[in-house]
């Protein structure tokens, strides 16, 4: 087999290949256009089978010329083929359209009437079947330029297609003219004619990845362009941008994103092209869109045929006679419609439906995302409401607390202070009553002064910040005890102190709980010949839970949740003094570092005192430190009572 | 025209505008015959144009009291701009400086302690707790503490 021979065996192979594709393709979906390129490369298809099969002539000669015939016919059928085609993705003057089919006819009639024909005719053949190739190419080249994706690479090919085999006519015209140059252009035209079926192999019949790596880098572009919700861009911007891009993808004139809204109950225009006229937030009501929407499929309208009279304003307006439709969808919800009003049907719907959805999803995605945002923004906002309100209570308790501090303790002073002044002035003129009187009036107003002082420390330790260092507890309980030490004057105070761990707290809100809490044992218990207090801690995996016991006057537990209330009191102020703040301040410090706190006890029998504090990070310090401690026991003797320190 | 006022100077210069805080720190002072040692002025402008010798004080005569007793919450100028005044004045800032106030408020100590308060008393509600600490803080800055030498 010769080059030559090769060559025209590919370019044969290749022209029936894309005859079987696009015939199938129009089996699979019966539509006009699929039909005009199944006929284009049939009539191709059907010349190259026949003059295979007159390379070994039949008997028949008679019949060999009539075959031979009808492929002349079907050659000078192709312009005609190819204008149909383009009619149906572009409108073609009628003057063309005319020229084409008068050509047709008169190159049949003189092909079957004359079997030979004069020069001057058949160049004249040439001639109108390369200025119809011509004029298919421009028209594929302008509707390439108009599109994106898998359509632009597809239409691109096809003029390239259709230029390759109008300049291989052309040669044929030129070695008729010139004999002399028959030889060399039958060897271009080989290669001419192998190029322009490859060409329109990948236009009109494109394999399957090629088709994806087109479609690729058309969504690769879309995405670098839809990255406006990710950059702060408001989303509108982002829709106006989708639709404008969307337009350019398949060659439309507009487009527009309809999504739902659930106020209106309705479909609205959210972003349009220029083109259309309407503003957005109008309601869309086109039975196209209608049903895609609750199909939730995409869709294709043909306007003279498919569209209602609702669809006519925007249609027509634009001049539109087709249109596609794509659902915008998510997982979670469907959010709208993508819209393309297009002149005329799409050459290769497949791609640009497909090219649409891949758009739509990913506007789906920029709408989520946006949503996000926005609901994000919102909570921000409404959080930085609050903290405005929040600081400004705040402050206003600042300054009440503030005037507590200053504004009531001075009236007080002087109140306690006039009254000792009094009663020096009086001095001996003050029999036993006045005397008493005076004395109560001073007693209270030194409560009222500690009942102040008190509640401030209450508030103060709620709102001031804590300062977290690491605290030896040991040392902390050793010191208030230390402290009680000088007030107990005579009572036989039996005290049992576990070894305690390093904690991370603020030191002067726990030294007060320890305080409080190491008060109420002793104050509740000095009725007791032997007082005992017993302080430790029995540590968990996340928490330390300290307790207080003594065996003082207990309480009922009925009562239990009248403890730690802020004066909240379970005995009478002339059976225990105190105010009623401290375990309130208990309950508030070891809140704030996270613990609880809580009490059990038995009227008569004693109380225990329990709080929490959570083990952070430095528990391996902790541990360490207790076993350092464990074998330092040892009791501290003052003033008639007893410590032990156990480990 | 402003009344001239041709005080002498005293050992003590007590800033208070409350006429009952003022009577009650007197009498304590007075335990201690300390109380001819006290100037009294009523708010902070007075306290400043005292020490400075300005308006109604400018023929007042020439130097320093040993202490001055602050408060607080005072009118016109407040107790902390006084201090910082003094504080920051190179003939007044050897003068020992003691706020004593009602307020127990942690952000007045700081900001007292920051600006170089010498002392921050806060006035005991207890009369004998608030004689004794008036007592003892008059005894101790204006008779044992030794005074910085005038120069």
């Amino acid at each position: 087999m010769t080059l030559n021979e090769f060559l025209i065996l590919i370019t044969q192979v290749t022209l029936v290949l894309i005859a079987v594709l696009t015939f199938a393709n129009y089996i699979r979906h019966r539509e006009q256009t699929r039909l005009d390129i199944a006929l284009l490369f049939g009539a191709l298809a059907y010349i190259v089978f026949i003059q295979r099969l007159l390379l070994n002539p039949g008997p028949n000669a008679e019949l060999n010329r009539w075959l031979g015939l009808t492929t002349q016919l079907a050659l000078i059928a192709h312009p005609y083929l190819l204008l149909r085609l383009v009619l149906d993705f572009r409108p073609v003057p009628a003057g063309v359209w005319w020229f084409a089919i008068i050509g047709l006819v008169v190159s049949w009639v003189l092909l079957v009437f004359f079997p030979s024909l004069p020069l001057p005719i058949t160049v004249t053949f040439v001639a109108y079947f390369v200025f119809v190739e011509l004029y298919a190419a421009v028209a594929f080249v302008r509707g390439a330029m108009m599109t994106a994706g898998v359509s632009h690479w597809r239409l691109t090919l096809a003029a390239s297609g259709s230029g390759l085999l109008a300049l291989l006519v052309l040669g044929i015209g030129v070695a008729l003219v010139f004999p002399w140059s028959a030889p060399l252009v039958d060897t271009i035209n080989q290669f001419v004619g192998l190029f322009a079926v490859l060409a329109y192999y990948a236009g009109f019949a494109p394999p399957f990845w090629l088709r994806r790596y087109w479609q690729l880098s058309e969504m690769q572009r879309f995405l670098r362009q839809t990255v406006g919700p990710w950059t702060g861009e408001p989303i509108a911007a982002t829709l106006d941008r989708l639709c404008q891009m969307t337009m350019q993808a398949v060659g439309g004139i507009a487009a527009m994103v309809v999504l739902w809204d659930d106020e209106a109950d309705h479909l609205l225009i959210r972003a349009s092209t220029d083109a259309v006229s309407l503003p957005t937030g109008r309601r869309v009501d086109s039975e196209v869109v209608r049903r895609s929407w609750q199909t939730k499929t995409p869709l294709m309208g043909h306007i003279p045929t498919e569209f209602t009279a609702e669809e006519a304003p925007i249609a027509v307006s634009l001049g539109a006679q087709a249109t596609m439709v794509v659902p915008i969808l998510s997982q979670e919800r469907a959010w709208g419609i993508l819209q393309v009003f297009n002149w005329r049907k799409s050459l290769f719907p497949t791609d640009d439906i497909n090219l649409l959805t891949l758009f739509a999803e990913q506007t789906a995605i920029a709408l989520g995302y946006a949503t996000l945002v926005s609901q994000q923004q919102t909570l921000i906002q409404k959080l930085s409401w609050r903290t405005q309100q929040l600081e400004a209570a705040y402050s206003e308790l600042e300054s009440f607390s503030y005037s507590v501090s200053h504004d009531l303790r001075a009236p007080l002073r002087h109140v306690s202070g006039y009254m000792e002044l009094l009663q020096k002035y009086l001095a001996e003129s003050l029999d036993e009553k006045a005397s008493r009187y005076i004395k109560i009036s001073l007693d209270e107003a030194r409560r009222m002064g500690i009942l102040i002082d008190d509640l401030l420390a209450f508030s103060r330790f709620g709102r001031t910040e804590i300062h977290w260092t690491e605290v030896d507890f040991d040392h902390l309980v050793r010191e208030v005890v230390a402290g009680f030490e000088p007030e107990l004057n005579e009572r036989q105070v039996q005290w049992h102190i576990h070894a305690l761990p390093m904690v991370c707290v603020d030191r002067s809100m726990l030294r007060l709980v320890w305080s409080n809490l190491i008060s109420n044992a002793l104050k509740f218990s000095r009725e007791r010949a032997q007082t005992e207090i017993e302080i430790g801690v029995t540590s968990g995996e996340t928490a330390h839970t300290f307790f207080v016991r003594d065996n003082g006057t207990g309480f009922d537990m009925q009562y239990v949740g009248q403890l730690f209330g802020v004066f909240q009191r379970l005995h009478k102020v002339a059976e225990f003094e105190g105010t009623g703040i401290g375990l309130a301040t208990v309950r508030r410090v070891v809140q704030r570092h996270g613990g609880q706190s809580w009490a059990e006890g038995k009227e008569g029998e004693g109380a225990t005192f329990y709080f929490t504090l959570p083990i952070a990070g430095a528990e391996t310090a902790v541990a360490a430190h207790a076993g350092a401690r464990r074998n330092e026991d040892g009791g501290v003797k003052a003033g008639g009572t007893q410590t032990d320190f156990i480990g | 025209m402003e009344e001239l006022r041709l005080v002498e100077l005293k050992r003590i210069l007590l800033v208070e505008d409350d006429p009952m805080d003022m009577e009650l720190t007197l009498t304590a002072l007075e335990e201690k015959n300390l109380a001819n040692e006290v100037l009294v002025v009523h708010d902070g402008e007075e306290a400043l144009n005292f020490l400075y010798s300005r308006a109604s004080f400018r023929m007042r005569a020439p130097g320093n009291p040993v202490l001055i007793l602050l408060d607080l919450k005072l009118p016109k100028v407040d107790g902390l701009e006084v201090l910082r005044q003094i504080k920051s004045d190179e003939t007044l800032r050897t003068i020992p400086v003691v706020m004593l106030t009602s307020s127990r408020e942690e952000q007045d100590v700081v900001d007292s302690y920051k600006l170089g308060v010498n002392a921050y008393v806060v006035k005991p509600i207890d009369f004998h707790d608030f004689l004794s600490a008036v007592k003892e803080i008059g005894l101790f800055w204006a008779v044992i503490n030794e005074p910085p030498p005038v120069r």
